[in-house]
């Protein structure tokens, strides 16, 4: 069983001033983060703030996508009907320094396992969103 | 991303970190089903009981979680009454103590992903996996008393997991031998540590807010010696618990009969 991106008629997300630049770049294929020179901490949600030093100032930094399942869990049975199942939900440890949720394709769900080596994938879900997903680097 | 998988995430970690099995995550949910299935007031009375086989024979959810390794939902209300013990004195019920209690948590809830192991800017370095460790450490300071001493576990119980972690993070064992430490029968009727002697939100009922209380009513009961069902013998310290966001908060409260 192969593991799929999901398709248009997905809850999609809410873009907010802070996060705007992230959606904007993902149409584009990058995959965006924060960087705070005063703690030289990399983070992720975007925020108006660090979350260690509070500072205010920070600069988008374009990630090289790749990084290790931290934890995941295959779903069989979604909050809602429109997600198509079973995915694979994971918490990604970027090279960079910071985690972020995605979900994991392009293989089988018993070959999700913490530790596997993963690159970005980016894929369009309807008209307005490119949702950054992660599959096994060993399969590119 | 919803609550079973943050909780999932949660648990995948410790499994990953410390070979916790997924028969140890369902003798949790045998434990507490089957202590809801003898309770008549019990939403789900009557049902079960449940070997460690059936819930693992239960189709998956949110892996490693099992539809039974999961909390049910429900309606329901819960009140507790609180006064001092001068006015408790001329009431004709057995009154119970607040011992201590405390609060915990970390970062926003259902905003970030629950990572095991993040500690973030906190100067006492417990990570994520342990929160509630600070309320429970509070909590036994205040009461004088130690994990050793508590008789009955009222421990909230979204998810099978959620007591193995809960169990270490409060200190009844330590870290990473929370799965072994539910098996052989510790954590059952006549055990060492019975929990969730209701059937808690597996069983009993999740009604949202109230069944915050619910776990306080029924550690209340204990100590009263009023439990119709798996009343535990002698029972004069419970501790209770809630919490959520796949381990982003946890709230505790030590009751007791006497002060220590």
């Amino acid at each position: 069983m192969m593991l799929e991106p999901q398709r248009a008629g997905i809850p999609v997300p809410a873009v907010t001033p802070f996060t705007r630049p992230f959606w904007d770049a993902a149409k584009e294929g990058r995959l965006l983060y924060q960087f705070f020179p005063a703690s030289g901490r990399a983070q992720f949600n975007p925020a108006p703030i660090d979350r260690v030093s509070l500072s205010e100032e920070f600069e988008w930094r374009q990630s090289a996508g790749r990084g290790a399942v931290y934890s995941h869990s295959t779903v069989w049975r979604p909050q809602t009907p429109a997600f198509r199942t079973p995915y694979a939900a994971a918490i990604v440890e970027l090279e960079e320094g910071y985690h972020m949720i995605s979900n994991i394709v392009g293989c089988d769900p018993g070959d999700v396992h913490v530790g596997l080596r993963v690159i970005v994938q980016f894929e369009r879900i309807g008209d307005e969103f490119v949702l950054p997903y992660f599959t096994p680097e060993e399969d590119r | 991303m919803y609550t079973a998988v943050e909780f999932a995430l949660i648990a995948r970690r410790h499994m990953h970190l410390y070979g916790t099995t997924p028969e140890q995550l369902a003798t949790v949910a045998a434990t507490i089903r089957n202590n809801g299935s003898d309770h008549p007031g019990a939403v789900y009375y009557g049902r079960g009981p449940f070997t460690v086989e059936d819930i693992l024979a239960s189709r998956i959810v949110a892996d490693p979680f099992h539809l039974l390794d999961c909390s049910t939902t429900s309606e329901g209300g819960a009140a507790v009454i609180l006064t001092t013990a001068e006015r408790a004195a001329d009431l004709p019920v057995v009154p119970v103590r607040i011992l201590g209690g405390g609060s915990d948590a970390l970062g926003p809830f259902y905003q970030h992903p629950p990572r095991w192991d993040l500690t973030g800017s906190r100067e006492a370095g417990i990570p994520n996996g342990y929160v509630g460790r600070r309320a429970a450490q509070h909590a036994f300071r205040t009461g004088g008393l130690t994990p050793a001493d508590v008789d009955v576990c009222e421990f909230y119980d979204p998810f099978s997991f959620e007591i193995i972690r809960q169990f270490e993070a409060f200190g009844f064992c330590t870290e990473g031998e929370g799965g072994p430490f539910v098996m052989d029968g510790r954590i059952g009727p006549g055990g060492q540590y019975p929990i969730t002697t209701d059937g808690g939100t597996m069983s009993f009922g999740h009604s949202g807010v109230p069944q915050h209380l619910q776990r306080v009513i029924r550690a209340v009961h204990q100590l009263q010696g009023r439990c119709d069902t798996n009343q535990v013998k002698d029972a004069e310290v419970a501790l209770c618990s809630n919490g959520g966001a796949g381990a982003l908060f946890t709230h505790v409260l030590l009751l007791g009969k006497e002060l220590a």
